[in-house]
């Protein structure tokens, strides 16, 4: 005789704590089970993509900031990358070493802010978040050394980056280096181990590896899938192929092995960090590009492995000053795609932590 | 007999014997009631500074020395908040809710013994009475999830009950354990028979006790009802003001409540050398409470299926094994010696490891198969960040020194320089630089120059594309003002302004600027 | 302190009597529920009285904690419970077996020869309860065991019932 419950529908946000800004699933239960659950987004909206068409190329650095805020060097790579693929513009060699520098604690800053809201989602009392946010201070305070901001950096220019490093750069990166090996260690013994993080993470959202490449997710999550897919290696940009660094897989897809494929990657971004840093040469930093550039008419796009994932912008040109076409693949609104396949048959509780375990920026999601 | 008794016949002598009946439990109920919401202030106060300390921050510091005032400050913005009742709730169960959440938690105290003869009430079926009166909390929560009309506190509701439920049944069980040793209810003999505290003789009952009640008080890793992350408040969720004052306030006093009867039950109450009795008792009742707090400090949340599953998995059998090895002990040992104590540690940690194996989660055997030494180890690190700096600082007092490139929020104009080419203007995204040329002697000179800072981001390319190094960016990072229009600056006013150019676009600057401060490791800490 | 107790009694027993006729006359079962919850405390609260503390600890536990919260369970899981309980068909039988049991009541009230005790109650009655239950020769272990093994099937039956296969 099964016994038969009502299902509720509840709405999750848009005001929620854990929709890590404001995001909203209209989730039916049944009982505590998930039985259907509809993700709706566009809450954040501020047509980004329509502004950057009456902008100059050089205008929309600032506002590629406000994409992923919590990675915007990489969205100004990404970016600026574009432009110069379209413009055919050769960068300096010690701005590309900077970039690659920025670009990799750029990623350890996101991953450490995933797995601490993460945590945070599972129900950590701040703790483990405040730990994390405690290293990405670190991080945000070189970025300030360098560019003087520590949220929207407006750092990469087209054609370099907008001015050299300072001379106590090196040091206080070469100190910051080395700590982060420790703070992931200690921090992984913290996390890794704990029983509870793993009965609420261990084959819990699995997200199998057909289904991550059938709908395109890219990043740590398609990596904790177990496909090898990195777009430094796959398809290499920049310096990249310069240096030696490992690509983590996860094995089954769930919720603890993207947690751990991002725990992995910091440490391969610290070995990044170290090669680009010894092997920084001198010179300029920046090419001679005019502040108001005119590309020839054409299209060009450009993409890089971003902390969320692949992040790609598509630029054309009709020869004025300002881009015809401004289009961003956003990783972290691809990756979300796949929320309702992972959440379906999970609990109220699981659908918080796989959702965080996406990991996604809604600035970037909505743009 | 009790200081009651004694008040209440000297009393007769002056007062009619019923004023003498009932005077002495009135004036000892407001004494007690005083007590408790000094010591639930105290509490609120130790876990708001020591999980501050635990993650690293300063803490709430400003109320009173060392912020000591902070509960009572809390207090009052919650009493003067306004009172919000739904629509569509139902009144009277909304209103009532609180009441009957709160109650339950005070009236635990009657039977609690501070000292010799320091107790409202010796009933002789204390902790029964305890374990009744603490089982009827559940139907404030319950009435509060059902009166709001909202399906995260009726998720919260059906939670709740769930999680009572389960764990009332290891809760009363673990007790037994100690009930068959001391041969006694009472809260009074109880501590009289613990000759070694009970902690040491019946180690599997203290565990299970401990989990079973930190469930029951909803502290972390059970605290499914509140689950901030996920029904965002649960069950208070509808309330506001003075009601949500008191779920708070008998949030805090039951887990004083539990803290105690911890203490009681297996600490040895308020037996302890040297020190005054009453004040061993607080001293054991706050380490109590200090771990509770250090457990939520640490631990994520369990699932609710978890949860249950523990409550009936784990604890349940292990409670009943418990009662039972403490009764074949009682058989053989009818005094207990203290040497049984090895032998009841090594059955505890023996059944510990072999009931880890079957607790399993998703067909894989993760969860208790370390025997909790990955959360020992968790534990551990929280209390080793006890002793590292905290990274806040006192704000207005203790300042940074922002990056010597920092992107203040305001621009510094040379008017001496500018030559009114407007490249500015041009370059800034948001075309917030409003600026109006004259010509005059040497070439252009700026008749009006207005910048909107409630607009600007900050994005430095108005100083990048100065020519003629006329446009510097600030290192002030403060700002406020009540009016929008406060925040457009004008050109007398950047004339006028105190300049302070940051080295942003000028790296030329930097030499004689202080250097920023980085956020360091603390000394000895990694 | 007689009176005192005699006053106690009236208000408990009014309490009693009124909230018990509230759960039956309510149209909103979750105050109904409630109300039952006030009953089994004020009982409780009776037994204080005749100095039955145990029980009335066993009482507040088991009534209050145990039962009438499952009860207010079962409420919320069951469906549009604002619009109060539906008129069933078995209306008529259900006032039938009622008014029997009433008469029941009464004629047993009636009928007792109610004696007072005059030697005070055992104090304490914990010991006193588990003689009556556990002792082999005048106490209650054969029925007391019979229920726990009924109890127990009860629970196995409902176990089997709900399980989903
Ligand atoms: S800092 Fe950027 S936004 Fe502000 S005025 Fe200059 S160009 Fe415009």
């Amino acid at each position: 005789m099964p016994l038969k419950t009502e299902p509720v529908m509840i709405n999750f946000g848009p005001q929620h704590p854990s929709t890590h800004g404001v995001f909203r699933m209209r989730i039916t239960f049944d009982g505590e089970v998930i039985v259907d659950m509809e993700p709706i987004f566009g809450y954040l909206h501020r047509g980004i993509e329509k502004l950057a068409e009456s902008r100059t190329y050089t205008q929309n650095i600032p506002y590629t900031d406000r994409l992923d805020y919590l990675a915007s060097m990489s969205n100004n790579l990404a970016y600026v990358m574009a432009v110069e693929n379209l413009a055919g513009i050769a960068v300096p060699e010690r701005a590309e070493y900077l970039r690659v520098i920025m670009a990799e604690l750029m990623r350890i800053a996101s991953h450490l802010m995933a797995v601490g809201a993460l945590l945070n989602d599972m129900g950590a009392f701040f703790t483990p978040f405040m730990y994390m946010f405690r290293e990405r201070e670190k991080i945000l305070d070189l970025f300030e050394m360098v560019c003087g901001q520590r949220l929207t950096y407006n750092y990469m220019r087209i054609g370099g980056v907008s001015q050299d490093i300072p001379e106590e750069f090196l040091p206080a990166l070469k100190r910051f280096i080395d700590e982060m090996l420790g703070f992931i260690d200690e921090y992984d013994q913290l996390l890794a181990e704990n029983e509870i993080l793993l009965a609420r993470s261990k084959g819990v959202g699995i997200l199998p590896a057909e289904l991550a490449i059938n709908a395109s997710v890219s990043g740590p999550m398609l990596r904790a899938s177990g496909v090898k897919w990195d777009i430094r290696r796959a398809d290499p940009y920049s310096v990249y192929d310069r240096f030696d660094f490992e690509i983590p897989t996860g094995k089954m897809g769930d919720t603890y092995d993207r947690y751990w494929v991002r725990i992995q990657e910091m440490r391969q971004s610290t070995r990044v960090v170290k090669q680009a840093m010894e092997q920084l040469p001198q010179g300029e930093v920046r090419a001679k590009v005019p502040l108001t550039l005119r590309p020839p008419k054409g299209e060009a796009y450009a993409r890089i492995e971003a902390p969320k994932g692949e992040l790609g912008f598509y630029l054309v040109s009709d020869d004025s000053a300002n881009p015809y076409r401004f289009k961003v693949r956003a990783p972290s609104l691809i990756n979300l795609t796949v929320l309702r396949d992972l959440c379906l048959g999970w609990k109220l509780a699981d659908a918080i932590v796989i959702f965080g375990s996406i990991d996604i920026c809604l600035g970037e999601v909505d743009r | 007999m009790g200081i009651l008794e004694q008040f209440e016949q000297w009393l007769v002598n002056y007062w009619p014997s019923w004023a003498a009946y009932l005077v002495p439990p009135l004036v000892a109920f407001a004494i007690l009631s005083t007590f408790i919401l000094v010591v639930v202030m105290a509490f609120i106060y130790i876990e708001r500074r020591g999980i501050g300390r635990f993650q690293v921050r300063l803490g709430p510091n400003r109320a009173g020395p060392f912020g000591v005032l902070q509960p009572v400050a809390d207090a009052i913005k919650v009493l003067i908040k306004e009172d919000i009742i739904p629509a569509k709730g139902d009144r009277w169960v909304h209103w009532l809710a609180p009441i009957i959440a709160f109650i339950p938690a005070l009236m635990i105290f009657a039977v609690i013994p501070f000292g010799h003869g320091a107790i409202f009430a010796d009933l002789n079926i204390g902790i029964l009475y305890i374990i009744a009166i603490s089982s009827l909390g559940i139907i404030g929560v319950f009435m509060a999830g059902w009166g709001s009309n909202n399906k995260y506190s009726l998720v919260s509701a059906m939670r709740t009950v769930a999680q009572m439920i389960s764990y009332e049944i290891p809760l009363v069980l673990s007790i037994i354990g100690v009930l068959i040793i001391t041969g006694s209810l009472s809260m009074v003999s109880i501590v009289e028979g613990q000759h070694v505290p009970f902690l040491l003789l019946q180690p599997l009952g203290f565990l299970i006790f401990f989990l079973a009640a930190a469930a029951e008080i909803n502290r972390t890793p059970f605290d499914l009802l509140e689950a901030e992350s996920e029904i965002v408040a649960g069950y208070h969720i509808e309330y506001s003001g003075m009601k949500f004052g008191l779920f708070y306030l008998g949030e805090y006093t039951h887990a004083f409540a539990i803290s105690a009867i911890v203490a009681i039950l297996f600490l040895g109450g308020w037996s302890g050398p040297f020190l005054p009795p009453a004040l061993w008792f607080l001293i054991k009742v706050f380490s109590v409470f200090i771990v509770l707090f250090w457990l939520r400090s640490t631990l994520p949340r369990l699932r609710v299926d978890q949860l249950m599953g523990f409550a009936w998995k784990c604890l349940f059998p292990l409670a009943l094994i418990n009662i039972f090895i403490t009764g074949i002990e009682a058989i053989i040992w009818p005094n207990f010696p203290w040497q049984l104590l090895i032998l009841n540690i090594l059955i505890a940690a023996l059944l510990i490891v072999l009931w880890s194996g079957f607790f399993r989660v998703a067909g894989e055997r993760v969860s208790f198969e370390r025997y909790g030494r990955g959360i020992a180890k968790g534990l551990a690190l929280t209390f080793r960040h006890l002793f590292r700096h905290p990274i806040t600082v006192q704000y207005p007092e203790q300042r940074l020194t922002p990056s010597r490139r920092f992107r203040g929020n305001l621009l510094v104009w040379d008017v001496e320089r500018c030559n009114g080419c407007r490249a500015c203007a041009r370059m800034c995204p948001i075309s917030i630089i409003d600026i109006e040329t004259a010509r005059g002697d040497k070439g252009l000179v700026v008749e009006r120059l207005e910048i909107d800072f409630g607009r600007c981001m900050f994005c430095g390319l108005c100083v990048e594309a100065c020519p003629v190094e006329a446009l510097f960016m600030s290192r002030d990072y403060e700002k406020a003002s009540y009016r929008r229009e406060l925040l457009v600056m004008k050109k007398e006013q950047f004339v006028a302004a105190e300049k302070r150019p940051s080295a942003y676009a000028y790296p030329e600057l930097e030499a004689e600027m202080p250097p920023q401060t980085l956020l360091a490791p603390p000394k000895g800490g990694r | 302190m007689e009176t005192g107790i005699a006053i106690s009694f009236w208000i408990l027993a009014a309490v009693t009597i009124a909230s018990a006729l509230a759960v039956v006359l309510f149209r909103n079962i979750f105050h109904a529920a409630l109300f039952l919850v006030l009953c089994f405390f004020t009982i409780a609260g009776i037994f204080v009285i005749l100095s039955a503390d145990f029980l009335a600890a066993a009482q507040v536990l088991i009534y209050v904690g145990a039962i009438a919260v499952l009860i207010i369970f079962a409420i919320m899981l069951t469906r549009e419970t604002q619009r109060g309980s539906p008129s069933g068909r078995l209306r008529l039988p259900a006032l039938m077996v009622g008014l029997l049991f009433l008469a029941t009541m009464v004629f047993i009230v009636v009928s007792t020869d109610w004696q007072v005790i005059t030697e005070i109650p055992d104090q304490p009655t914990t010991s006193a309860i588990a003689q009556a239950l556990f002792s082999g020769e005048e106490g209650f272990v054969l029925p007391f065991e019979i229920a726990a093994a009924l109890l127990l099937a009860a629970i196995i039956g409902a176990i089997v019932l709900v399980r989903e296969r």
